[in-house]
Order: C-alpha cells, then structure tokens, then sequence
C-alpha cells in the first residue's frame, strides 16, 4: 500500500503542477491577451487596432464612412471611396469578420464613439454568417481577437462571465496554443522583440495604411517569399497560374481557404446580428450597401464543384433582398459574388478570395451606381 | 460532457472525487453526492434528459418494492408489466417511433396507399437504450428471486445514474453493485484499487483519442462517399471502422471501469480480445459482454434458449441476434446486422452440434472475416452503401489512379501506421484487464504527463461511437 500511496502522490502532483504550470506559461507568453495586458503580447489584434486609432482620431477628422467586413474587404481604398462617392471613409475591415464584429463595431462608433457616419460598406461573405469553425473550443467560430477586446464585447450579447472565464482557462491549454507559446518563447530568446507591450498600433502593426487598408499579404503558396502587395496591386503576380496548376493536378484541397466555404445553413445567431445591425443604422439614418464579395473565378469553380457555395450565396442574396425589403430606404444591395458581375480582373486576387484594389475599385464604381452617384 | 473533455478532466472528476474522499465515513452522503454528479453529468447533454431518467428510476424502485412486497403472482406480474410497459414504452417513443411509423409509411406506399404518418424527430436522449436495460434487469431480477430490493431509493438512483456507466455501459446488474453499494466506499476505494483504476482510465483515453479517432477519417473516406470506393479505400476504409469501434468502445469502457475503481466499484469488463475469436459464439462471448448477458438471459433464455430442437435453437437465436441488432439502432442496417449475426450463430450451433470443429487458426480467421463484413453493414449509413462498399471490397469499384493514391496516401499517411498498430494490439497484446498496473511512483510522474499532453489535444469533443446507440 506504500508504494501505491506514493505512486498517487507523485501523479497528483505531476498532474497539478503540469496545469499550473501550463497556465503560467499561457499568462507569461499571452499570445491573444486572455489574461490582459501582461505577458508577451506581441500578436496583432486588427480589432482592437483599428479601434484603438478611429477612438484617437479628432471628431473633425471622424470619417463619413466605413468598410466594414472580413480581410476580403481590406483593399477597398478610402480614396477611391472619397473620389466615387464623395464620402471620407476609413477600412474597418478585420480579420475574419463575421455579422457579430460588424454589429459590435457599429454599436461601439454610435455609442461610445458618439459618431454617426452616412455610410456602411459592407463586404458579406457567406462565411460570416455560418455555424462555426473549429477556432474557439468553447465558443466555436466566435474570434478571440473580438473576445478579448473589451470596448467591443460590452456590444455582443452577452456571453456569461463564466463561460468566457472558463473559455480562456481552457484555450490555455490547447496544443496549437502551447505550440504559439514556444514559437514566441524562441523568438524572444533570438532577441526578437517580444517584450511586453501591447498589441501594436495601426501604423506600428506594418499591416495597415493609416486610412485602415491592408498593405501586407504573404504569398499563400510560398513562390514568391515577403510582402506580395505591390507586385499584385501591378498585377504581376500569378494567381491564376498557380490555382489553376492546383486544379490541373487534383490538387485542390490544397487550396487554403476552401474549408472555411464547407457549410450549408446559416446560424440563426449570426442571422440575428445581421438584422440587428441593420436595424440599428436605420435608426441612426445610415445607409448601407452590403456587397456579396467576390472569389478567384477559378476558385469559384472549385468551390461550386465541391461545395454548396453557390446555394449558400442564393441563400445570402435572398436574405438580403428580404433585409433589403424591410429596410428599402437605407439599404443597396451590389452582387460581385462572382467577377463578371462587375468587370472584375483575375488578375486582382491576392489568392482565391482577396482582392486586390483593382477589383475593389471596380465594385465601387457599381456601388455609385446602386446609389445614383 | 465526455469522459476526455476539458470540463470532464478539469472541473468534474476533480469535484466529483473530492467530494468523494472528503465524504470518507458517511455512506449516505456519499452516495448522495454521486447520484447529484451523475446527474449534473448526464443533464449537461440536455438538462431535460434527466427527468426521463428521474421517471424510468421512481418507476423501476417502486415496482420492484411492490413486487417483492407482494407473495401473489399475478401481482408480481402485473406489476412487471409495469415496469415493462414503463421502459420499453419509453425506449420505443423516443428511439422507434419515427422509425416504425416512417417504415409503415413505405410499406404502405409501397402498397399504393398515401398515408400521411405524423413523424416526430424526437432528439434521442442519451445513453437510453443502456439505463433502460439496466434499470429493467432490477425488477425482472427481483420478479425472478435472483436480487433483493434496493435499500432505500437513494441507493437504487446511484445504481441507475452512476455516471462512469450511464451511457454506455458495461450494463451493470443490481446484484453486481448491490454490496458495494452497501459496504462503505472508504474501505472499497483503496489506493491499489485507485492505481488500477487511474491506469485503465489513462488506457482508455489512450485507445479513444490515439487510436479510434485518428484512425477514424479513413473509415469516414469509405463510408461517407458515394460510389462504389476503390479496393484500397474500400479495406483500409472497412479494417479501419473494425478497429476504431473496438478501441473506441472498448477505450470506454475501461475509462468507466477505471474511474468505478477510482470510487470504489468493480464493474464488469466488456471486453475480451474479441478478435482473437475462436468462432462467433466465441466472439458474443467477448464482444459487449454485459449486452451479450443481457440478451442471453432476458430473451434467448425465455423464448426457450438451446433446449428446444435444432430449429428452435436456430429461431430462437435468429430472433434474439434481430432484436439486439435493432437495440443498436433503429434503422434496418442494424436490423439487418443482427439478423446476420443471428444466421452466423445458428450456422455455427448447428456446425459444432454436429460435432465438427476447425482448427484455431481457421476458426480464427474465418470470424475475424465475418465479423468485419458484418460491420459493414452496421457502419453504412444505408443498406445501398453497404452494398457499395461490398462491391469495393470485392474490387469492384477498380485500383485508384496514382494521383489519387498519391493524395490518399498523403492525406492518410498517420492513420495507416496506426491501423497497423490497432490490427497488433487487438490480435497479439493482452486485455486492458490483464495489463500490468505499475505502481512505482515513477510510472504515476509519467502517467500523469502523458495525460496532460493528451489533454492539450481535446480541441474538438468527438463523442464515442456508442453514444447514438
């Protein structure tokens, strides 16, 4: 019985000081800020980034209007939008935005940052609006970079305390999560600069352009190594090259963004946060255009092939036409879901579903044209 | 909630054996706590499962008093049509119905005739065809002489609910537990009894998520695709499903009987090396044994067993295998499933009540080969894509295109060592049971931090296969 008494002891306290031990190392290292502001938070929050400059800009200099949408709206350019429409505009596009970061950010610029802009631009991705991805293990799809943000989740309906509480305990201790523990951990031991500090600023970031534009995309595909914007802004970038040759050889599945289309209902959720969002800028008197983003047209081959993409955007238009049927006065509806719809370029991806500004400024020529300009 | 969860591993079983241990000395209390964990277990599905399983407990403790209250046997047998009536009427509504009125609905259209049968899509509650089953062994034991009624109701709602088996076995019987239930835990949960029990969980963990569902995916590429699938596909896909519903089961299994220890209970094993099966009465003496006890006893047994003529045998084991295939499911693949096992049995009563006999290794062979084809008929989603499948094992679906082989082979490269591993287990390693348990405390460092690092995976809950059932 001795040696069974040991053998407990040593377990329990193996198994107890392995959990502490994994959460202060999630503390220490804090890659996505669970724990606030201490530990090694070096990664980008383009939430909390983008919000943070838009609450430091003066009430004068507050933009008319927004794009607002998923990283596949984060090319549309201020200036084409000031020159087309004649509105001052900032990109509020955030990494995989979803109906709820739309909702959140709206509800923060009319009420915390007491702005009413004219206009919402907003880039609907059927994504936006699915179940979930395997992201979150406690709050499937929902972004951590929208969790730990608080000035947007005071927006979001509520959560429970506890279960975000129990969220961050747990997401401690994934492997993917230990994995960006070391990558971080390395780095600062090679003197990469991982000191504390807080998430960097738009400008500091090196992703973004001051008026909210993305000005950084790594090749995907891993041809061509650094930042591949201006060579795709030139349109010498081989995309269709490269995606059809993923095609030709039975290859498709490599194709990184595919899974993220394999759904074939919405979140009633997410549905709701759509209206509510819509409803919200009507009682504000702001107009929106929602633009049904467009893809690669080879990619939209694939992906009508292998997935019910095309049913899943009929299923966005018409939900759309219905939002639109209900609130005819604020809301225009521009569908570039596929790029011949408005003159779109092939040539203008940054891979299968990230335009570049040259189809972005095509879809804001037809956006003047839903709203007579 | 399952068993490799992160609320299982970090808030449950930490509670849950606290309470356990620190409850040392007041029986009572203890066993109150357990039936209050096992609840909070079983309603974190859907809290409303509980009251189902509130009813089947009140039904079942008070018929089994009345019965043993009572001398009359018509009483008696009134009374356990009650609680015959009470469950399966249960099981039937809520796992059957759509199933039988769709099926009328066929056969009537079939026959020409438009019925409009209401359907219901009642969500099924979890682990119901199992709690049924256990808490209707009670008062047919009792109506049978062969257990005493429960001490007092707690003790017979521990019994039902206890979470390490509510809802998938083994089917644990009143008499197994009864003296346990009686006797004080803190002399049944002794620290030898904790090591094996922290031992089997930790191997049942380690079949379910490093086995059964890493080998998952090539089973999910045979079955879930249409057409008929290439011969690679096809046996990789079939050999897969084999063996992930063994480790898969079976790794439940010992999680349940591991964390029974850890409380102080013995249940019964589940398993024996199923695969290394001598003949096919051999394997349903190996296979889900607690299930194959339950059907032997509550319905080959009564409708007359193996006394009878060879006939009988034949009928009465065909009509026992068709009924535990469609306690699998209600679907006509498990119907059908069952009805094959049934022929299986009645060709090998009648084979070896001839006195002929094969030698070990054929015999071997033979049911490992009847077994996997019969699983094909239990995994397919329908009994056209069994055929399917069939087809392909046959060849008939052709060899793969070397691309394709190529992204096969790529996309399958972890599962199919894994395969490898799970086929040498099953067919040459030792039980769970008969492992050895080191108890030098190194082995409880090492233990531990395999643990943890298992834990860092559980992502993505997947839920054991025999969780629909």
């Amino acid at each position: 019985m001795r040696r069974e008494r040991a053998f407990l002891r040593v377990f329990l306290a193996t198994w107890f000081g392995g959990l502490a031990l994994l959460l202060a190392l999630a503390i220490y290292v804090n890659p996505w800020r669970n724990f606030g502001d201490v530990g090694i938070t070096r990664l980008m929050n383009s939430r909390s980034t983008k919000l943070r400059y838009v609450a430091a800009l003066p009430d004068a200099e507050l933009p008319d209007a927004y794009v607002l949408g998923s990283s596949n709206t984060m090319a549309y350019d201020p200036a084409d939008i000031e020159r087309l429409l004649g509105y001052s505009a900032f990109n509020f596009g955030v990494f995989w935005g979803k109906s709820e970061d739309d909702l959140t950010i709206l509800s923060w610029i009319l009420e915390d940052r007491k702005a009413t802009p004219k206009l919402l631009i907003v880039g609907a991705d059927t994504w936006a609006l699915a179940p979930a991805e395997d992201d979150h293990p406690v709050f499937p799809g929902l972004r951590r970079e929208l969790l730990n943000e608080p000035a947007l989740m005071k927006h979001h309906p509520p959560l429970g305390a506890w279960r975000i509480w129990w969220s961050r305990i747990i997401d401690a201790f994934l492997q993917g999560q230990l994995k960006e523990y070391y990558r971080l951990l390395r780095a600062a031991r090679n003197g990469e600069d991982v000191a504390r500090r807080p998430s960097p600023g738009l400008l500091e970031s090196g992703i973004f352009r001051a008026d909210g534009v993305r000005v950084t995309y790594g090749d995907a595909y891993g041809r061509v190594p650094g930042n591949i914007y201006e060579q795709v802004e030139r349109g010498e970038f081989p995309i269709g090259e490269i995606l059809q040759e993923k095609v030709d050889t039975g290859r498709t599945d490599e194709l990184v963004h595919l899974r993220t289309y394999r759904f074939d209902r919405f979140l009633p959720a997410r549905v709701a946060h759509l209206e509510h969002f819509v409803e919200l800028a009507e009682a504000h008197g702001i107009d929106i255009v929602f633009v049904l983003n467009p893809v690669h047209p080879i990619f939209y081959e694939v992906l009508k092939e292998q997935t019910p993409h095309e049913a899943n955007v009929a299923l966005l238009r018409a939900l759309l036409e219905r939002l639109q049927a209900a609130h005819p006065n604020i809301l225009a509806i521009v569908d570039a879901s596929r790029i011949e719809n408005f003159g779109g370029d092939p040539n203008g991806f940054f891979d299968e579903i990230h335009p570049s500004s040259t189809n972005t400024e095509r879809v804001l020529e037809k956006i003047a044209e839903a709203l007579g300009r | 909630m399952i068993f490799p969860s992160y609320i299982f591993f970090l808030v449950f079983l930490p509670l849950t054996l606290s309470a356990w241990y620190l409850l040392r000395g007041h029986t009572r209390a203890r066993l109150f706590a357990l039936t209050l964990a096992s609840y909070w277990f079983y309603g974190s599905w859907d809290y409303r499962f509980t009251l189902l399983l509130l009813a089947s407990t009140v039904l079942d403790y008070v018929v089994g008093a009345r019965i043993a209250a009572t001398g009359d046997p018509k009483l008696r047998w009134r009374w356990l049509m009650v609680s015959l009536v009470g469950d399966l009427g249960a099981l039937a509504f809520f796992k059957y119905y759509d199933f039988f009125v769709g099926s009328a609905q066929t056969s009537l259209a079939w026959l020409g005739i438009e019925a409009d049968l209401p359907l219901l899509h009642l969500v099924l509650p979890l682990g119901i065809s199992f709690y049924t089953f256990q808490s209707l062994s009670y008062t047919i034991d009792i109506y049978r002489g062969q257990c005493r009624p429960a001490k007092d109701f707690l003790h017979f709602a521990a019994y039902v609910s206890m979470f390490p088996q509510l809802v998938a076995g083994p089917i644990v019987r009143y008499a197994d537990v009864e003296d346990q239930l009686r006797v004080s835990p803190s002399r049944s949960a002794t620290p030898d009894r904790i090591v094996e029990g922290v031992w089997l969980f930790a191997i049942g963990v380690a079949k379910k998520i490093w086995v059964a569902d890493t080998i998952a995916p090539l089973a999910e590429a045979c079955f879930d695709g249409s057409g008929t699938p290439s011969v690679l596909v096809a046996w990789t896909g079939v050999l897969a499903y084999t063996f992930q519903l063994y480790f898969d089961f079976s790794g439940y299994t010992d999680m349940a009987r591991g964390l029974g220890k850890m409380i102080g209970f013995d249940f019964p094993i589940n398993f024996d090396s199923p695969y290394k099966s001598v003949d096919i009465s051999d394997f349903w003496n190996r296979w889900h044994i607690t299930l194959s006890r339950f059907i032997r006893d509550y319905i080959f047994i009564p409708l007359g067993g193996s006394w009878g003529t060879r006939a009988e045998t034949v009928k009465n084991l065909i009509i026992t295998m068709g009924l535990g295939g469609l306690w699998h499911g209600a679907g006509w693949t498990f119907v059908v499933w069952g009805l094959y096992h049934g022929v299986l049995l009645a060709t090998n009563a009648v084979w070896s009540g001839a006195g002929r006999a094969l030698p070990a290794g054929l015999g071997r062979v033979l049911t490992f080969v009847a077994v996997v084809l019969g699983w094909v008929i239990f995994r397919a989603p329908t009994m056209d894509r069994a055929g399917d499948v069939l087809v392909g094992l046959a060849g008939g679906g052709g060899a793969m295109d070397a691309l394709t082989r190529t992204r096969w082979l790529e996309a399958h490269g972890v599962a199919l060592p894994v395969l490898a591993a799970a086929a040498a287990i099953a067919f040459f390693a030792p039980n769970s049971q008969e492992l050895p348990k080191p108890a030098r405390p190194v082995f409880g460092f090492v233990l531990a931090i395999a643990l943890l690092a298992t834990m860092t995976t559980f992502m993505k809950e997947t839920p054991f296969l025999y969780f629909q059932f």
